[in-house]
């Protein structure tokens, strides 16, 4: 009766537990958390998801357009290469994000095959597409300037961020090649 | 209830009497407006910080309200979204001083028909959202605020730079007037100048670092295009200041001289 009730009893406590961590995500995350957006986007995969569900992992994110000539490679390849370098156990619990600062041409078919040019690896890189007011929103959550000229390319901050596991912001970094070796060690250390 | 008690609603009532009737005048000149708002024509906006040769942006027709969005108004959002009241707001969209002048009831009543002040870009654009409205940009802001009383344009005025300029010289009120106590302007929109600053939709587009050893020319390591910089008018001081204000800003500052009013697209309304 006694080992009966026990298990009742942690049945119970389980399942408490996880109908809370389903509906309260956004409840129950920290008040600095930028996941606190609660927007939706679109990735390469034309799958549509909330900025939320990036929870439960690291995220390093930055904001650039596919067809930028000049500052985007530079990040892209210097996040490439810190995914290259990170160890990995950190890897593991350390996933890509970009976002595009141009979200009208930015289509989830451009978006994938700038994936494959790339070389991004899928199964840690997601790239997001979304309303270019929620662009604007994130971009402000990251503290990242952007202003677009009318021939759709945009000057913008030249920085990644790395979130933690709750989406706050651990610290950003300026898209460097020379400054991999010193970023890997400062997310390994954190 | 005390004779000082008196006296503040009879203050209250002759605040709201003078901007009743100020508005009904400016209405009956603008019929096809939303409620509240004016239309201003579309023109020609060239960037602060642009070269002379580079393009100047376009800015189409749209619609303005006529006052910053007030303690008021700003009340009966939150009431209709308490995820914005003043203990609720996440700490990622709000700094602590997020609505400090309020107690936790609300605004104090002299304070009624006065801008709301230290509300958050994230606050702003939440209200503006929730009126089916935007935030004006950066390029629309700067248009509307050029008219002067007579003129879409009052840079050709003489005076009209000057006198923008003594308001930015003088040390911000301790407790803030109310809407619409002085002339509108050309467009029949009040208080573009002299009473707070506004937020706009994009004033994260200035591309400078917010450190200003840094910035003596811009740092074109840190933006991608951020070389194309240069400045048009060097006369236009308070532009300036704007513009340098704008720089320092991030979304979740919340300051006792910093406000907003919401803009729409003409295409909506026709």
């Amino acid at each position: 009766m006694k080992k009966w009730f026990q298990l009742s009893l942690a049945t119970l406590l389980t399942a408490f537990i996880s109908a809370a961590s389903a509906s309260d995500k956004v409840e129950m995350l920290p008040e600095d958390s930028i996941y606190h957006l609660n927007n939706e986007w679109v990735t390469q995969d034309e799958q549509t998801i909330n900025i939320k569900s990036f929870a439960g992992k690291r995220q390093l994110i930055s904001l650039i357009y596919t067809h930028c000539m000049h500052t985007c490679p530079t990040i892209v390849a210097t996040m490439q290469n810190i995914e290259k370098q990170l160890p990995e156990d950190v890897l593991a619990n350390t996933e890509f994000v970009l976002v595009s600062l141009t979200p009208n041409s930015d289509t989830p078919k451009v978006l994938k095959e700038f994936a494959e040019k790339r070389k991004l690896d899928p199964k840690r890189w997601t790239l997001l597409t979304g309303d270019k007011q929620d662009v604007r929103s994130l971009a402000m959550a990251l503290n990242v300037r952007y202003k677009k000229s009318e021939d759709n390319e945009v000057a913008h901050s030249n920085v990644f961020t790395l979130l933690d596991e709750k989406g706050r912001i651990l610290f950003q970094e300026v898209g460097d090649i020379n400054k991999v070796d010193e970023t890997v060690e400062k997310i390994v250390s954190r | 209830m005390n004779i000082s008690h008196l006296k503040l609603v009879a203050l209250s009532l002759i605040l709201i009497g003078v901007s009743g009737s100020s508005s009904l005048m400016a209405k009956a000149s603008e019929v096809s407006s939303p409620e509240g708002m004016q239309l201003v024509k579309g023109g020609e906006y060239r960037p602060l910080y642009m070269s002379k040769d580079s393009p100047i942006q376009s800015v189409n027709d749209f619609y303005l309200d006529q006052y910053p969005v007030t303690n008021k108004d700003f009340q009966e959002f939150v009431k209709g979204n308490p995820g914005w009241a003043k203990s609720e707001a996440p700490k990622v969209f709000v700094e602590k001083q997020y609505l400090q002048h309020w107690s936790n009831d609300g605004y104090p009543k002299a304070l009624t028909n006065s801008p709301v002040t230290n509300v958050s870009w994230f606050a702003a654009d939440a209200y503006c959202k929730a009126q089916g409205k935007r935030l004006p940009r950066v390029s629309e802001w700067e248009l509307a605020a050029l008219a002067s009383e007579t003129q879409a344009d009052g840079s050709v005025e003489k005076d009209y730079k000057q006198k923008i300029l003594m308001w930015y010289s003088r040390p911000s009120q301790k407790q803030l007037s109310a809407v619409g106590q002085n002339e509108p302007n050309y467009w029949g929109i009040y208080d573009m100048h002299g009473l707070i600053w506004e937020w706009t939709e994009d004033f994260n587009s200035a591309l400078v670092t917010g450190e200003s050893r840094g910035d003596s020319t811009i740092d074109t390591k840190l933006f991608c295009a951020g070389g194309a910089s240069g400045a048009v008018d060097p006369g236009d001081y308070a532009a300036f200041m704007r513009y340098g204000f704008r720089s320092s800003l991030e979304a979740k500052f919340t300051l006792p001289n910093l406000g907003f009013r919401c803009a729409q697209d003409a295409e909506q309304n026709q």
